[in-house]
């Protein structure tokens, strides 16, 4: 819905600018934005009364906490008589039915003002009788309808009969059915009942006299025939979501009113109000406690009630709002609604505050579970040759901690390392003819300190396999939380060659490799054992905290594939390098797809993200490329 | 002209039996349909005829034509469909074979049920909370109202590793590092590895326990008992009952061990009860304000009884055919 500022001034003082405006009107429930000095609101399904200019005046006094001006609006009825005999036979479908005649009507257009306000809001101006009742059903939010009073004799609200059609104002013809609610005179409908009225009846450039019927018709009645007849009219939104019982009243005054002022017609004494019974602001008992109870606030009764004042519920609820608030909740919803959201304190059952590291060790265990590595659970406590065993110089990993009163040798120290734990498993295994092992352990290991340090570590040991399906499994793990590279190094505990050291983000967390023979032998192994071992808490530290999507490439991409013989000593690193620095940002991915020997064939993709490639531009790149591997690492290019 | 017609539509059908192929199939429709085929031939007839013949030929010629085209398309449907059953014949594998590619590991039983226990604990709004295998005697016992040489010790066989230090015997010392650095309300568990001196197939030096406990005002006995009915009847089956029977724990007052139906009697799981005030003034909370709850059990016991193990070094072994099995 859109309301100028300018028609809203009109019954309340707003001192504040549009955008605060606004602002106030979305945190107490009705988003709202400001285009200059034009409200575009969001009204809720629950909020029929907010349908209008006047019912935003309203909530906006409620918020603001200051008043709203009188009607401006005054009736002249002069004392000529006239009748039409009102009958409404559908008391419970219309509770409330009212109609004025004026006569003399000019028709013709509306006034400057009242076209551009009708413009803003959305609506065609037409003629200044269609014109009023649209500006009245703006401004109070209550649908009117203007008949041609000459051509109607008798006012009957009642259900369509069977096999009755009517053609709407927009010109269309509806079959009807006895669901549906008409306005009909002595003979046939000349309306829908707050949908739509009738062309017959309508009001035209020869218009003398007209009837104006302002009325309370049944949402739910109104709804159904609205979705029956496929017709939605801003009448039947209204209606849909109940209007005000007073305003019937309050419009219907002020249209005439605009009438006599606008198309110099006079009101006749004729006044008809069928009213099926009488309403009155209902009394809701609101309990201070329970209000506190249900918002957690601690508010007074003397803030409560200052707040029920602004909403004018202290001498029960105003009957534009008698469809929405029925009960003490509802009044308990409004008293939060204008108190603000946002003054009420917020508490929690508990901190929830996350365990990262345990978060890290469940995704850990099923990736590696998911590489084809079976978890396993082991002591923390060994026997004190296990540094011996794995030959051990580093003195941190030498220096356990010794438990004071072992029930055996063999669980007396504190592991520094969870590698002799999953030989020992291996060896298990291997002496009951298992020899394909493939496991992992997420456990802690302990550092002499004041405190003792503990951290916990993810270890593995494979046979079976070889380094690649080991470091695959690895970086499996790793991708999953960052960029990482094996480096090789030399370290007592893996053959030179086939070790290398893990590096995530530029911190060594780790390493991996084939167990030292020496090692291996202590145990008995006479077959290869690849084993890795890694910090999980400096992985943790080092871990990026959430995925970033990259936009889906837009343009082709363009594969080359180059094959070559490489000289001993040129690793798939180094040739990465070569072809990452002379291709930039164009080489989009390298993939080792042939490996025998010393033969290497790599696939190079290239792409720019902005633009197709040229053929041209790919083949002079990858030609670069080609010859910068053969001047700076030696290859032999494959023809 | 007509004859004409008929003749060669004759032949053609008789032509068509013998066609054997896809092949053949091509050839028979070049030598009639084809541009020097014998139907396109007649067509140039056509312009021989005189205005009124003319027309009664062209759709007597179309009519022939239509008719062999059909003949074709038919016949081709079936040389189709006999080579694609031919292909799907040869193409057949055993289907009994095994599959190809990664073979998945498996978590450790231990861990299957600790994360069991956990996601139940998790869905009811508790937070994980974790504390050092190596502890000090006071977490472990003096803040949980064990005094230093107190009967209640015995409960617990220790292993030191130092005057004041030593391997935690329960997950219980959690609560205390917990409550000394946070305010209630509090729902927390500790799943955490323990250590004893002690091992027969029923025990074992170490093993693990999950911690769980609840702080808050009005948290009663009440509390405790839907709690872990609720937590017991999601592990071990809604139509399992459940008894609460007196127990004795130093940090809990009243203090309850808790059954579960096994067979034809009743199964010990877990030991829980009301936070001791003389815990709740060693973390400093006052107890005429907060109350609470607190639970421990042993995952190797669950984890026994749900899979049928009756020795729990087996957990430890990791035979590689053991952990296959979970």
């Amino acid at each position: 819905m859109k309301i100028p500022i300018s028609w809203l001034k009109e019954y309340v003082d707003i001192k504040i600018s549009p955008e605060e405006l606004a602002e106030r009107l979305t945190m107490a429930g009705t988003e709202t934005t400001a285009r200059g000095e034009l409200l575009e609101l969001d009204i809720l399904p629950n909020r029929g009364d907010l349908q209008s200019v006047i019912g935003i005046a309203r909530e906006i006094v409620t918020i603001l906490d200051s008043k709203l001006h009188g009607t401006k609006y005054k009736v002249l009825s002069t004392k000529e008589k006239t009748n039409v005999p009102i009958e409404v036979k559908e008391r419970k479908l219309c509770p409330r039915y009212m109609a004025r005649v004026i006569k003399g009507v000019k028709i013709k257009d509306s006034p400057d003002w009242m076209k551009e306000r009708l413009v803003a809001c959305g609506l065609r101006p037409i003629n200044n009788i269609v014109d009023i009742t649209n500006y009245i059903l703006l401004e109070y939010g209550q649908p009117l309808h203007a008949f041609d009073f000459d051509k109607v004799n008798k006012i009957v609200v009642r259900k369509a009969a069977e096999g009755e059609t009517i053609q709407t104002l927009d010109g269309t013809e509806h079959k009807l059915d006895p669901s549906i609610l008409v306005i009909a005179d002595s003979t046939r409908p000349i309306a829908v009942a707050g949908i739509m009225g009738g062309k017959e009846s309508e009001v035209s450039e020869r218009t003398q006299n007209i009837l104006l019927e302002s009325a309370f018709f049944d949402p739910v009645s109104t709804n159904k025939s609205s979705q029956f007849l496929k017709l939605r009219t801003e009448s039947s939104i209204r209606f849909g979501k109940g209007v005000d019982w007073e305003g019937v009243e309050m419009a219907l005054h002020a249209a005439a009113a605009l009438i006599t002022e606008l198309a110099e017609g006079t009101i006749c004494d004729f006044k008809a109000d069928k009213k099926s019974f009488e309403r009155e602001p209902k009394i809701i008992k609101v309990r201070t406690e329970a209000v506190n109870r249900i918002l957690g606030t601690e508010l007074s009764k003397k803030e409560i009630d200052a707040i029920l004042k602004r909403l004018n519920f202290l001498n029960g609820i105003p009957l534009y709002r008698a469809g929405d608030i029925e009960r003490e909740i509802d009044v308990i919803e409004e008293i939060a609604r204008i108190y603000g959201y946002h003054k009420i304190k917020a508490k929690l059952p508990q901190e929830i505050e996350d365990n990262p590291l345990d978060r890290l060790c469940v995704k850990t265990r099923e990736i590696m579970a998911g590489a084809g590595l079976f978890e396993v659970q082991t002591f923390s406590i060994l026997d004190p040759q296990y540094p011996d065993r794995l030959k051990l110089r580093d003195a941190h990993l030498r220096d356990f901690i010794k438990v004071a009163n072992p029930l055996t040798e063999e669980e007396s120290v504190l592991r520094t390392i969870v590698l002799p734990s999953l030989l020992k498993v291996v060896d298990h295994n291997r002496r009951h003819q298992v020899d394909d092992v493939k496991i992992f352990e997420i456990g802690k290991v302990y550092y002499k300190g004041e405190p003792h340090i503990e951290r916990m570590m993810l270890a593995g040991a494979l046979t079976k396999t070889d380094f690649f399906f080991t470091k695959a499994a690895v970086s499996a793990l790793l991708n999953e939380f960052g960029s990482f590279e094996f480096k090789e190094i030399k370290t007592n505990l893996l053959n030179l060659g086939k070790s290398a050291g893990i590096v995530f983000e530029g911190e060594g967390i780790g390493w991996l490799g084939e167990l030292a023979i020496p090692i291996a032998r202590n145990y008995d192994f006479t077959e290869p054992v690849f084993v890795f071992e890694l910090d999980l808490e400096l992985l943790l530290k080092n871990a990026a905290a959430t995925k970033k999507h990259a936009p889906l490439p837009r343009f082709p991409k363009t594969d080359r594939d180059v094959a070559f013989f490489v000289k001993e000593g040129v690793t798939h690193s180094s040739i990465l390098a070569i072809i990452r620095q002379t291709g930039g940002n164009l080489v989009e991915e390298i993939q080792l797809f042939d490996i025998y020997n010393n033969s290497r064939a790599y696939r190079i993709t290239y792409r720019d993200p902005s633009r197709t490639l040229k053929v041209e531009e790919v083949n002079e790149l990858h030609t670069k490329i080609c010859d910068a591997l053969v001047q700076k690492l030696g290859v032999e290019l494959r023809k | 002209m007509a004859e004409r017609i008929q003749a060669i539509e004759n032949q053609a059908i008789v032509q068509l039996t013998e066609v054997k192929n896809l092949l053949e199939l091509e050839n028979f429709r070049v030598h009639y349909m084809g541009k020097k085929g014998l139907i396109t031939e007649l067509l140039q007839h056509l312009k021989d005829l005189t205005p009124e013949e003319r027309p009664v030929f062209g759709k007597n010629l179309n009519i022939a034509k239509r008719r062999i085209e059909d003949m074709i398309a038919e016949k081709k449907t079936l040389f189709e469909n006999l080579e694609t059953e031919k292909k799907i014949k040869t193409d057949a594998i055993d289907v009994t074979l095994p599959g190809r590619g990664y073979a998945r590991g498996k978590l450790h039983p231990i861990t299957q049920v600790m994360e069991e226990v956990k996601e139940i604990f998790l869905r009811l709004g508790f937070i994980v909370e974790s504390g050092p295998d190596i502890e000090t005697d006071y977490y472990n016992f003096e803040a949980l109202n064990i005094p230093k040489h107190h009967a209640s010790r015995d409960m617990w066989s220790t292993l030191y590793v130092g005057e004041e230090t030593l391997l935690r015997t329960h997950t219980s010392p959690v609560q205390i590092r917990v409550m000394e650095k946070k305010k209630p309300p509090l729902a927390v568990i500790a799943p955490g590895r323990v250590f004893r001196r002690d091992a027969d197939p029923t025990h074992s030096t170490v093993f693990h326990q999950i911690e769980g406990f609840a702080v808050d005002k009005n948290i009663t006995f009440a509390n405790l008992k839907g709690v872990i009915t609720a937590f017991l009847h999601a592990v071990f089956g809604k139509e399992k009952k459940v008894r609460f029977r007196p127990s004795y724990f130093p940090f809990t007052e009243p203090s309850a061990e808790v059954d579960v139906e096994w067979g034809d009697g009743w199964l010990e799981i877990l030991g829980c009860g009301m936070i001791d005030p003389n815990v709740f003034k060693a973390v400093d909370y006052d107890p005429e304000v907060w109350s609470g709850y607190a639970f421990g059990m042993g995952i190797e016991r669950i984890a026994m009884l749900k899979f049928g193990i009756k020795d729990i070094r087996l957990f430890f072994e990791n035979d590689m055919r053991f952990l296959k099995q979970f």
